[in-house]
């Protein structure tokens, strides 16, 4: 055994992680750095020689420290394991040649620790056992081979093992509760129904009596039209945006159509003709005296409305009509005065004789 | 400084004293103008009144109209004339055309106004400088 070789090996021991190996080198590197850095100005000339020899032999070994950590650490397993080719190893007898490259990729790629320690478990059990070592170290690498596999690769669900996993789920589950009773089987719901308004009435409601609200309910009015405004609120939505309010009028009929007719929204009235706004004559005829102050009074108001564009014929029916009445009721007054012919009429209605 | 701070509180507690019953309500009625007519948020009494009075007008015109021309008339008799006339008297005040005031929309504001947009002339004026007339634009000759 190469003494290098231990050399590595206590390294190895000593130190567990790159990360330290890194740390432990580059303060080596700085210390020795600093340090010759600082002694060259300051100190006299014999200690500096004295200081100098010391520094440098303290750089020799860190730097041969530094040497053995760097071979240590190198990825060329080869060169930091010789034993393994230096070892009279028997050739093995069969060559697997599923695995031709991979093999020896992934032979590199188990830890230096784990074979480390299969090389101690093998020297424990039974010294110069090559046959144990190689096997442990063949299923290392079975395993790694494995391990990268399915790293690659996506996880896919052995059923297999579901099932397994599942079976011994179900022998572990434990009733804790009672087991519940069988629903009694109800005639109903025997019943298969194909078609539900085909078949005949059942007639259960027949002799049914569904009383109304006896009495009088004391209604509180305002309330029900609040009630109901409110719901309406809750139906629908305000507009969110100008365009849904434009939206919402239209529909109300409030918005302009374009082009701008003036007499929008009055298309009945459009439809009667003149000769009903202007022949008024006619509404007076029944009633009014042919002479008299009455009439000229009433003359004036029918020629008053015949020019009026903007009441509608049912309105103006209406002055006539309140004039009529007016007169009606004030008859006696008429007669003494003089306005009205006084002569017994045989219609009392009318004011003309 | 101390007075001013003492003023402060003083302010802030009479506010708070003044508005109380306000201020303890749930809700976010401390939103609104505490002086205001609450029921139907018109900008003041004046406004409301005069609501009141176009109602009344619109509801009695007809019957306005006819008792007008029975009373302003010098065809009938005398007696019919006084008879419309107290008939007139009869009918509500406020119903009366003379009684409704155009006031400004917005402020309550009885002169000025502009008769097209019902506003007075102030609300006008910063509503037209905004661009929110249609059509209205400053004059330049």
């Amino acid at each position: 055994m190469a003494t290098a070789l231990q050399n590595t090996r206590m390294l190895l021991r000593r130190t567990l992680s790159v990360k330290k190996n890194e740390i432990l080198a580059r303060n080596i590197c700085f210390t020795s750095t600093l340090k010759s850095k600082k002694d060259e100005g300051t100190l006299k000339k014999d200690d500096e020689a004295k200081e100098v020899a010391a520094k440098n032999a303290k750089q020799k070994e860190a730097k041969a420290k530094l040497n053995m950590l760097l071979e240590a650490m190198s990825k060329e397993s080869q060169k930091a394991f010789p034993a393994e080719s230096e070892l009279a190893l028997a050739t093995p007898k069969f060559v697997k040649k599923n695995k031709p490259l991979k093999t020896k990729l992934i032979s590199t790629k188990i830890d230096s620790e784990m074979l480390q320690a299969v090389e101690n478990v093998s020297k424990t059990f039974s010294k110069e056992n090559e046959e144990l070592k190689k096997n442990l170290i063949a299923k290392l690498e079975s395993i790694t081979d494995e391990s990268e596999v399915a790293r690659l690769e996506p996880f896919k669900p052995d059923k297999q093992k579901t099932a397994d996993l599942n079976s011994l789920l179900n022998t572990l589950k434990v009733d804790v509760k009672k087991p519940k009773k069988k629903a009694p089987e109800s005639h109903l719901a025997a019943v298969k129904i194909d078609n539900v308004y085909g078949a005949d009435p059942s007639g259960i409601f027949r002799n049914a009596n569904f009383k109304e609200e006896s009495g009088t309910v004391s209604k509180l009015t305002t309330w029900e039209i609040l009630y109901q405004k409110e719901l309406e609120l809750l139906a629908t939505q305000p507009p969110s945006n100008g365009f849904q309010q434009m939206i919402l009028w239209t529909k109300q009929g409030k918005v302009w159509q374009f082009p701008i007719d003036n007499e929008q929204g009055l298309e009945e009235e459009a439809q009667v003709g003149f000769h009903e706004h202007v022949f008024l004559e006619p509404y007076l005829k029944p009633w009014c005296p042919r002479r008299g102050p009455v009439r000229h009074f009433m003359e004036l108001i029918t020629v008053g409305l015949s020019k009026n564009p903007y009441l509608t014929v049912a309105q103006k029916k209406e002055h006539i009509n309140w004039f009529r009445n007016f007169f009606d009721a004030q008859r006696s007054i008429l007669i003494e005065t003089g306005a009205i012919p006084d002569v017994p009429s045989k219609s009392p209605p009318s004011l003309s004789a | 400084m101390a007075t001013t701070i003492m003023n402060r509180l003083f302010n802030i507690s009479s506010f708070i004293c003044q508005n109380a019953a306000q201020l303890l309500k749930n809700g976010a009625n401390n939103a609104v103008k505490l002086d205001q007519p609450v029921r139907k948020n018109w900008t003041d009494w004046r406004m409301i009144k005069d609501n009141k009075r176009r109602k009344l007008l619109v509801q009695h015109a007809p019957d306005r109209l006819r008792m007008q021309a029975v009373k302003k008339n010098d065809i009938l008799p005398a007696e019919i004339i006084e008879i419309g006339q107290k008939m007139l008297e009869q009918l509500p005040r406020d119903s009366g055309i003379t009684r409704v005031r155009n006031r400004c929309a917005i402020t309550s504001r009885p002169r000025g106004i502009v008769t097209r947009w019902r506003l007075s002339r102030i609300v006008w004026r910063s509503l037209a400088d905004y661009n929110k007339l249609s059509g209205v634009q400053r004059a330049m000759w």
